[in-house]
């Protein structure tokens, strides 16, 4: 049976302040083919030191850092998820024993996306028999209660349809119900958007009534909570709407947060309070209104930011003063949601 | 350069101290909140009626060294034509009291729509510049490259930059999202996975190497407005480490021109094929050394690669030890710190040409 919160590590009621791992534990494994040149940089404690020396409690571990949606969705699935679940877990007991010297906690994880694509059966197969099944062994490994897995965007294919795309998306959550019992991980949904680089649209849980059909009827299934969900800052900006009618709904349901910002256009994960002006102009996450929203649910989960760009954006002489920078602005977050 | 923050209102003088910018730069409407400021900004429409109240006795009383004029708004000839006469009429007195006066690129809004001003292309407003000077019989007059206003009007920042040259005096850093002039923070707009829209080491690298004698403003008053009172030490000290960053490689020309040290470069790698490529003129290393044994003794890129321990044989006041590798630069300044070898970075982002 799983606890009813989740939460296997953090038992005090302080909000914590993470931070996505992606951008800073820099190995890029993800297209690890013979004939292909990536570079590939040894993993050491600085970055986990340089989190922690920023204020962070915890971090959001990003498994899809080692299976790039890019390399899925151009067909490169292979790499390092064709290792075995015991040289997977033996690759990260370097992470877990850097975590552990630093005092890290992994608060979620974010699994490798899409699984699903329209037309590349070989490759889904893939993805839902070997990638996922190996996210939840290293989760558990490393102690993370929540793992982020995105549902498949398939309204938008040929033969296509929100209702098809639903029902897909419900029998593969489904599949994964043993999984989320032997390895006591609960996986989350993600508001999500559609489109292109030339335009964005709703997408699969945009609408927060999509987002709980999604969760009551998995939950029904498992005959207990297997499945929460991921409230992402950026995406639900970019697809303008209200945070308070998003948590109005979800509630409870609501455990892990994805924290960035954005212009209102590209999906560019920055930095919160940059994108508006003087005079309140600008298309910039509302951050009071996200504030009242969460206090409207009394979350005390992980304030986690989601802003791996600022890594590449900021030249890297910065990331110290970066990080501290996102994390002062969680803290000022966690007190405003709790006052 | 000197960089430094143009006052705002939203945080105080007192905390803007404390995170070690200076108030480079003021409105003129703000002159008596702001302090001393060297370089007060004005718009051109305000501008006729300030000098008719005695502006400029009140910037010479407060210290100001220059006056730029915003050119917001300015969009047919004969407002700038006007506005040149206004200032080549007022050139003698400027001069007197030691007052530079730079011309700022600007933009029009109409409808709720920025456009171009006449003002807003780099070789417009250097054409504007000259003129002023030539009919004024001064050189009192300069530009001033506001990066912001550029952005919105999607200038590639870097060529109009460019097309200014020296006669730039001014910089004003700050960032918007291409529909509002924002104010906000660099580094942030970026494109998808985060590279940034302005290239910020090609602007300022050019500074740095073309044009050193500039203030370098942040003119980020949108950031401080839009984030919490409590969070504005927060971005002051990131803007301020950005400045600390800026100033330490503007530096570069000088620590590489320093012929009383022998030069050494860390990295016999890639960066020093650019190293060589933009300096190794100007400025060639005594020698490099790199931490791959295979390259000892041998020539990489025209230059002689040894061991590490080499720089332990020149004595500490006659080398100049530069790493010149990004992707270990932690481990090399640890191996340098364990060996008792203070060294610089060099980042050739700032220099590629």
């Amino acid at each position: 049976m799983l606890k009813d919160t989740g939460e296997t590590i953090l038992t005090d009621k302080r909000i914590r302040i993470g931070v996505q791992t992606k951008g800073l534990l820099e190995e890029d494994l993800s297209a690890e083919k013979k004939n292909e040149k990536r570079t590939r940089v040894k993993l050491t404690k600085r970055p986990f030191q340089m989190i922690r020396n920023a204020g962070f409690d915890c971090v959001d571990f990003n498994l899809d850092a080692f299976l790039k949606n890019n390399d899925v969705y151009a067909g490169k699935v292979g790499g390092f998820f064709e290792k075995s679940t015991q040289e997977i877990l033996a690759y990260f007991e370097k992470y877990k024993q850097y975590l552990d010297e630093c005092g890290l906690v992994c608060s979620q994880m974010h699994a490798p996306y899409p699984v699903e694509i329209e037309g590349k059966k070989k490759q889904n197969t893939f993805m839902k028999s070997e990638v996922i099944p190996k996210c939840f062994a290293v989760a558990q490994y490393l102690g993370i209660p929540y793992m982020v897995i995105h549902s498949s965007k398939l309204r938008d294919g040929k033969n296509g349809s929100v209702e098809g795309e639903i029902a897909a998306n419900l029998d593969y959550y489904e599949t994964l119900i043993p999984f989320i019992k032997t390895h006591g991980v609960k996986v989350c949904l993600e508001n999500l958007y559609g489109g292109s680089s030339a335009g964005i649209i709703e997408g699969p849980c945009s609408d927060p009534y999509e987002a709980l059909s999604y969760i009551e009827t998995l939950n029904e299934r498992a005959g207990e909570e297997c499945f929460c969900f991921c409230l992402d800052s950026g995406h639900l900006n970019l697809v303008k709407r209200k945070f308070k009618d998003y948590t109005a709904v979800l509630g409870k349901h609501i455990r892990i947060l994805h924290i960035h910002d954005n212009d209102g256009v590209g999906d560019i994960h920055q930095l919160p309070f940059t994108f508006r002006g003087t005079k309140g102009e600008g298309y910039g996450v509302d951050w009071d209104e996200y504030i009242e929203a969460l206090r409207s649910i009394d979350f005390s989960g992980t304030l986690s930011f989601e802003t791996y760009p600022v890594m590449s954006s900021f030249p890297e002489e910065l990331h110290p003063a970066v990080l501290r920078t996102i994390c002062e602005t969680g803290e000022y977050l966690a007190q405003r949601i709790t006052e | 350069m000197e960089f430094g923050l143009q006052y705002n209102i939203h945080v105080t003088k007192n905390e803007i101290r404390e995170s070690g910018l200076k108030i480079l730069g003021a409105e003129y409407r703000e002159l008596p909140f702001a302090g001393s400021a060297p370089v007060i900004r004005i718009g051109c429409f305000e501008l006729e009626a300030a000098l008719l109240e005695g502006a400029l006795d009140e910037l010479h009383m407060s210290g100001v060294k220059y006056l730029v004029i915003e050119t917001i708004g300015l969009r047919e000839a004969f407002e700038a034509e006007r506005l040149k006469r206004i200032l080549v009429k007022h050139a003698p007195i400027l001069q007197e009291k030691e007052i530079g006066v730079c011309i700022e690129n600007g933009y029009v809004v109409e409808r709720e729509r920025v456009y171009r001003g006449v003002l807003s292309d780099g070789g417009t407003l250097a054409r504007f510049v000259d003129e002023l000077n030539e009919k004024s019989g001064t050189e009192i007059f300069r530009a001033a490259f506001n990066v912001g206003c550029a952005e919105l009007l999607l200038l590639r920042v870097s060529e109009h930059a460019r097309a200014l040259g020296k006669r730039t005096k001014v910089i004003y850093i700050s960032e918007n999202d291409g529909r509002d002039d924002l104010r906000q923070f660099p580094f942030t707009f970026t494109f998808l996975k985060g590279a940034p829209l302005v290239n910020w080491y090609r602007f300022t690298g050019y500074y740095m190497r073309e044009n050193p004698d500039v203030f370098c403003i942040g003119d980020i008053k949108g950031t401080f407005a839009a984030c919490p009172k409590e969070l504005g030490r927060t971005y002051l000290n990131l803007f301020a480490a950005i400045c600390n960053e800026w100033e330490y490689h503007s530096k570069t020309p000088e620590r590489l021109a320093d012929r009383s040290r022998k030069l050494i470069l860390f990295g016999a790698g890639e960066m020093l094929f650019y190293y060589m490529k933009e300096w190794g003129k100007q400025y060639p290393p005594a020698f490099a050394v790199d931490n791959n044994s295979a390259l000892w003794g041998k020539k990489v890129h025209g230059v002689k690669v040894e061991s590490p321990e080499k720089i332990l044989e020149i004595p500490e006041e006659e080398r100049n030890v530069v790493i010149c590798n990004l992707q270990y630069l932690e481990e090399i300044k640890s191996q340098l710190e364990g060996m008792g070898v203070n060294a610089e970075r060099y980042r050739r982002d700032y220099f590629d040409r």
